[in-house]
């Protein structure tokens, strides 16, 4: 039981979202459906990143960089997970459907 | 400029938007060289530096800045300063320190907007007590907010977003021919509230929001923001968040932070005088608005 409430409590706070936005080089290349499952091969300056989106959640699953502190990143549900030697961000927008843009 | 800037730009053309996004962030490094507080460098620091001294040389961008910032400091009788910096340096909102009576008291005496003297002729600026020092952290935002869009629209983009930081500025319409739909961020987000609390939709405007949650510090049950009172030397305790819509974006940014500080009464005087609309959310956490954007708000959460 424990478990369970742990997990909606974390669904809870942190609003699923519906759209998986990747950015190249400070450029949005991609916007994909947070619910359709794939992967996304995303070229970047230094070679090719494999983004993963899979039951609602995204990750880096493989990239040409040194470090690899974007795939020790792991599974995001929210939020953003950035490759900086291949400039890659991968943003899951949060569910303020229909908003251009936030002022505050 | 310390912030996230997003450009929005409608065309069918890639190349068109390269080229217009890449002269809009040369415009942010230039401004960024011009007015960064905390650079030597900048003519910004001169400009302090040069305070009690002698009246100094400055750009046109400098010139039509302190212009607009004076007239919002005229009208709102100084609840928004630019020459707070020697206030502004004595507070760490990292550090979490909080000064001295006597240091604020000493400081105040350098806080005056009216000593600031610009001779448009011969395009310079005298500040005329030794140790001023303006910190353009309450207007910049908006002035480049409206130098990127000048700069995107003569690129030849009809249409899109300008947001430096949380001041925007919306040209253009939106595909199908739509209004821009902004909102406005919630200032006291958990897990149980949206991301914003309201929106609204417009073009050709720009909208500018002050809060006391972008840079804060808790000491017992007293939260310590950054937008401080220009009169008092601490922070104002009157409002949680306040935004404004104004055509101009310079002014826009101004007015946010006065009207912050006034609270809604006084700062919805002050919003009719410049002829703004405004949404202000009280230290109670009740909303007030002008009454041209009254009906126009959609709230999502309040």
């Amino acid at each position: 039981m424990l478990s369970i409430y742990g997990f909606s409590y974390a669904e809870k706070k942190f609003p699923a979202g519906t759209e998986v936005q990747i950015f190249v080089n400070n450029k949005l290349a991609y916007t994909l459906p947070l619910n359709v499952d794939r992967n996304i091969h995303v070229k970047g300056p230094i070679g090719t990143t494999i983004i993963e989106i899979s039951r609602g959640l995204v990750r880096i699953s493989d990239s040409p960089c040194n470090n690899k502190i974007c795939i020790q990143h792991g599974w995001i549900r929210k939020g953003s997970v950035v490759c900086l030697p291949n400039r890659i961000l991968v943003l899951i927008q949060s569910g303020s459907s229909g908003i251009d843009a936030v002022s505050g | 400029m310390d912030t996230l800037i997003t450009l929005t730009l409608v065309t069918d053309s890639e190349e068109l938007a390269e080229a217009a996004s890449s002269a809009a962030f040369k415009e942010i490094d230039r401004l960024h060289l011009l007015w960064d507080f905390f650079t030597d460098t900048s003519e910004l620091s001169r400009l302090n530096k040069s305070s009690g001294l002698k009246p100094m040389k400055v750009s046109d961008d400098t010139i039509n800045l302190i212009e607009k910032a004076l007239l919002v400091s005229h009208k709102s009788k100084g609840a928004f300063d630019i020459t707070t910096g020697p206030i502004n340096e004595l507070w760490d909102f990292h550090k979490m320190i909080v000064p001295s009576e006597a240091a604020v008291k000493e400081h105040l005496g350098l806080v005056n907007y009216r000593l600031i003297e610009i001779d448009k002729d011969k395009s310079t600026v005298f500040l005329k007590k030794k140790g001023m020092k303006i910190d353009l952290g309450g207007i910049a935002k908006g002035y480049a907010a409206a130098r990127l869009t000048k700069i995107i629209i003569d690129s030849g983009i009809k249409s899109g977003i300008v947001a430096v930081g949380g001041d925007i500025r919306t040209f253009g319409m939106r595909p199908q021919n739509k209004l821009w739909r902004i909102g406005i961020k919630n200032p006291r987000l958990d897990e149980n509230t949206s991301e914003i609390m309201a929106a609204v939709s417009l073009t050709d405007r720009s909208i500018s929001t002050s809060g006391d949650y972008e840079r804060f510090f808790i000491v017992g049950s007293r939260r310590y923001h950054h937008i401080i009172d220009p009169r008092t030397g601490y922070p104002s305790e009157k409002t949680i968040s306040a935004t404004v819509i104004n055509d101009d974006s310079t002014t826009a940014d101004a007015l946010a932070t006065a009207v912050f500080i006034l609270g809604p009464e006084k700062g919805i005087e002050l919003l009719n005088s410049f002829s703004s609309e405004g949404v202000i959310m009280d230290i109670a956490g009740k909303i007030h608005t002008t009454d041209g954007i009254k009906d126009k708000i959609e709230y999502i959460y309040r």
